[in-house]
């Protein structure tokens, strides 16, 4: 994920801005955010910005899939 | 009466360690009650030379490692690095370890099960969860926390109950998954519904490598006296 287009940012920010105002996000070692610090990271689209953006793809992939209709069958599976 | 080891690392220098450990000693008392030998190292006792003294000395059956990590290390107090790929992770050899931290199953894991580890449990990409801001003093209370923390401690819950290695990763998944159902009902708050993503993305993250077919929990045959 070198360049990130600029309209999928502004999607991720968007959907960001619904996270609670009261809690703050553990990312492991990069540490805990802020809802404004992490819709800055990825405004700035460095590392950590990177990775929402990562999680937030995922997410409407697995939305596609049907994740919320069935229990997805990879939960047994290990690889 | 189970008599396994169980080597449990709790640092605690910085707001997630101390949830991830505040919750992790919950699991040590759920543990001991099932009658196993929990060694845990807490605060500034989960250093690297206290880990690989325990490791050496005890030979747990189970090890279970709370801290940061990246790919090839896991982390404790103060993000000293206690088992590092290429380094010391033969000292993981004949335990099952399970690592709440972020990324170490990406290349510790595989690494540790080539030194001889039987089973390492890990997550592949980084452990995400939320943190209740007037919580901090008290993590175990975070009921936010505990969407995120319950299910990621259940792995070592399932393997005390004598489940195998596929079994608990299985289980703690439908926890995860259990959890992203609860959040989709009208009871819920949109802002709560955030939560969802990360709950799926920890699920999709939690591997195993090494025999899966494993058990840390090792009943023995009664013997019958005719």
């Amino acid at each position: 994920m070198e360049t990130i287009d600029r309209d999928i940012i502004d999607l991720v920010i968007a959907r960001l801005q619904y996270l609670p105002e009261d809690k703050d996000i553990s990312i492991g070692a990069y540490g805990e955010f802020t809802k404004d610090d992490i819709i800055q990271h990825v405004r700035d689209a460095d590392e950590i910005g990177k990775k929402m953006i990562e999680v937030e793809m995922n997410y409407l992939r697995l939305m596609k899939e049907g994740v919320f209709y069935a229990e997805p069958k990879s939960i047994g599976d290990l690889s | 009466m189970p008599n396994q080891k169980v080597l449990v690392t709790c640092p605690s220098s910085d707001p997630t360690t101390r949830f991830i450990s505040a919750w992790a000693e919950m699991t040590i008392e759920r543990m001991k009650a099932k009658g196993f030998h929990v060694f845990p190292l807490f605060n500034e006792r989960a250093n690297r030379k206290e880990t690989e003294s325990m490791l050496k000395k005890h030979s747990p059956e189970l090890v279970f490692l709370n801290g940061h990590g990246n790919s090839d290390c896991v982390t404790g107090h103060n993000q000293e690095i206690l088992i590092k790929a290429n380094d010391n992770e033969q000292l993981l050899a004949n335990s099952i370890t399970y690592a709440l931290s972020c990324s170490s199953g990406k290349t510790l894991g595989p690494k540790a099960v080539e030194r001889g580890t039987r089973a390492y449990i890990g997550y592949e990409n980084e452990f995400i969860f939320f943190i209740s801001k007037e919580k901090i003093r008290h993590p175990e209370e975070d009921k936010t926390a505990e969407m995120f923390l319950g299910p990621a401690n259940h792995v070592v819950l399932s393997l005390a109950k004598g489940h195998t290695v596929r079994e608990a990763c299985s289980d703690a998944r439908k926890y995860f998954y259990q959890n992203v159902r609860k959040l989709l009902t009208s009871e819920v708050s949109p802002d709560e519904k955030q939560y969802i993503r990360f709950l799926l993305w920890n699920m999709q993250n939690l591997v195993a490598h090494g025999d899966t077919a494993t058990k840390a929990l090792i009943i023995p045959r009664p013997s019958f006296v005719v």
